[in-house]
């Protein structure tokens, strides 16, 4: 593949966390990349390890989780083994993430100018009087009206849509050359959510960053991204271009989350199949399918082969035995 | 906010009769020299145990020391030594407790476990065991207590830490790529340090009484210093003849306590932003 254009490559990544019950596999042979200037959508419904996934990039797993198999480079960089300060230094700089919450992502102690100011002063050697002015001129970019008074304000007075606007720009202003957006329109309306998006296509195509788009919602995924990965129970099952994925799914989990989309002129079907919601065993799983208890195609060669998420065309794949 | 802030103190009565109280005893500690008619430390025999006159607005005691003198410097050692062990004890325990809080790992285990041991006694009983073997003093009072101070504040700290350490917004600076120092005094130190204060002040009252009771019991100021809990202790021959002579400090213990208390909470009530 596009392998010299790529900043950031994830390569096999393993992720276990221990609970009071046991040891989970929460990610399982992740592999994809990023390149600059495209977005990468990843789409799975809550557990499958998005989150986990995108903590890793960062070297921020909560203590409970470790990855034990795996590689994440970032341009030549071994994120999982570098210095506490030298990871420290990527975050924001050259990888930032825009959070889930944005009503949550901001100390409600302090005021948005502290905020922005302290993230500008921690990568960049200017005084706090330029990195007003630079916040300003951010805040300004983001159609956010009068940065001035916004700096002095608290984060409790601002709307959810404008703080995750703050956060944008804030993230915006160092450059980063990767940008991680875990949910970014989770908690918004629809009108915030279609800013949002436009802010970060804007950042895609003025600065060329790189996106990691993780959403559950399938409209922004397909509004957005470029290549899209489906991941389930901790494994990405299905990886193709946004459109092929789109129009041909393979995979019976990504052809169920499709059908599940609500259309405006959907008619009344009979025929729309259901996923039972089961708990999955995520501990001491042996080498099933994930998807095998809720798969209405599942039978005895799902539970015994070894999965592989192999090239069903090109640039398409699926981890699905059926389809090997 | 602050406005607000300063707006709801205003309005808030317990928050002004309290500080006024407050204030009032901190000026008459500080020009003690000027308010004070005689010496407190004058013993003078002739005089002992008179009733009020105007050389002595609240008579003497049975040494023929002024009971308004002495009481007006008692109210030096008193909160002196109370601010004293109070900040002795912040400094001592807002570090550790931030440290083993935002740290965790085996460092908070074992912080945790030593709590634990020093929790289980009662903490008058430790601070007079730890004077017991320093010997009794000003300055060995004021360390046994922040030596069992420190423990519990740290310990409380350490919760707030924990609490605050989970939140959203920590992960995010951290995403940010802030230094771990700077989240510590910027973001985790604003957010706990109005809960912290508002608690050291519910506490100095506390304190006050147990450095009046120490030195009760002739643990803590040594003679001729004056100090209310001592004055109690010098009066109790002369309890049936005498009351006044008791009734005094322990006034003055009650005032100052009561006032330290409520202007804690209503410090609390004030400062306690999720409320709004």
């Amino acid at each position: 593949m596009m392998g010299q254009h790529s900043i950031l490559t994830v390569n096999n990544l393993n992720i276990v966390v221990s609970t009071p019950h046991g040891v989970t596999q929460t990610v399982n042979d992740v592999s994809f990349e990023l390149e600059a200037g495209k977005v990468f959508g990843l789409v799975g419904e809550s557990g499958s390890g998005k989150t986990m996934t995108c903590m890793s990039l960062l070297n921020l797993l909560p203590d409970e989780a470790k990855v034990v198999e795996g590689s994440i480079k970032f341009r030549n960089k071994d994120i999982l083994n570098c210095s506490t300060e030298d990871v420290r230094k990527v975050r924001g700089s050259e990888i930032a993430m825009i959070m889930q919450n944005p009503m949550t992502a901001f100390n409600p102690v302090r005021n948005i100018g502290c905020h922005f100011i302290e993230t500008l002063r921690t990568h960049l050697h200017i005084n706090k009087h330029q990195a007003r002015e630079m916040a300003m001129a951010y805040l300004e970019k983001m159609d956010l009206p009068y940065p001035e008074n916004l700096l002095k304000q608290y984060p409790f007075q601002l709307s959810g849509g404008m703080l995750q606007r703050v956060m944008i720009a804030i993230t915006m202003s160092l450059n980063p050359s990767i940008l991680i957006a875990d949910e970014p329109t989770t908690a918004l309306d629809a009108t915030n959510q279609l800013q949002i998006l436009k802010q970060l296509d804007r950042l895609r195509n003025e600065y060329n960053t790189g996106i990691l788009l993780v959403s559950h919602d399938l409209g922004v995924i397909a509004q957005m991204a470029d290549e899209v990965a489906v991941m389930y129970g901790g494994y990405i099952v299905e990886k193709a271009s946004v459109l092929k994925l789109f129009n041909r799914p393979k995979h019976p989990y990504t052809r169920a989350l499709l059908q599940s989309r609500l259309g405006l002129t959907r008619r009344k079907e009979k025929s729309v199949k259901r996923v039972s919601v089961s708990h999955r065993n995520l501990i001491n799983r042996e080498t099933a399918c994930p998807f095998i208890e809720r798969c209405g195609d599942a039978d005895h060669t799902c539970a015994n082969n070894r999965l592989e998420l192999k090239e069903y065309e090109k640039d398409h794949l699926v981890r699905c035995v059926k389809l090997q | 906010m602050l406005k607000n802030v300063k707006r709801k103190l205003l309005s808030h009565k317990l928050i002004m009769i309290s500080s006024l109280i407050i204030f009032f005893m901190t000026l008459l500690a500080l020009f003690a020299p000027f308010l004070a008619p005689n010496d407190p430390n004058l013993v003078d025999i002739t005089h002992k145990l008179q009733g009020s006159s105007s050389k002595f607005p609240l008579g003497t005691d049975h040494l023929g020391r002024c009971i308004w003198s002495r009481l007006i410097y008692g109210i030096r050692t008193s909160l002196g030594t109370a601010f004293l062990v109070m900040g002795l004890t912040m400094i001592i325990s807002i570090p550790i407790g931030i440290y083993a809080g935002f740290r965790g790992g085996w460092v908070d285990y074992l912080f945790m476990r030593i709590c634990d041991i020093l929790m289980a006694f009662p903490s008058l009983l430790l601070s007079l065991a730890l004077i017991g073997i320093l010997g009794p003093g000003l300055g060995n009072l004021i360390l046994a207590m922040v030596l069992v101070q420190w423990i519990f504040y740290a310990r409380v700290i350490r919760g707030m830490v924990l609490s605050v350490k989970k939140q959203n917004f920590i992960l995010a600076a951290e995403v940010c790529g802030t230094p771990t120092l700077v989240i510590v005094i910027k973001h985790i130190l604003p957010t706990i340090i109005s809960q912290v204060v508002v608690l050291a002040f519910m506490d100095i009252g506390g304190i006050i009484l147990a450095i009046s009771g120490l030195s009760f019991l002739g643990l803590g100021i040594q003679p001729p210093g004056a100090e209310w809990g001592m004055m109690i202790n010098d009066s109790k021959p002369f309890f049936r003849t005498h009351p006044s002579l008791m009734l005094y400090p322990g006034m003055m213990i009650l005032i100052v306590v009561i006032a330290f208390n409520l202007f804690g909470e209503a410090l609390r009530d004030v400062l306690d932003l999720r409320k709004e």
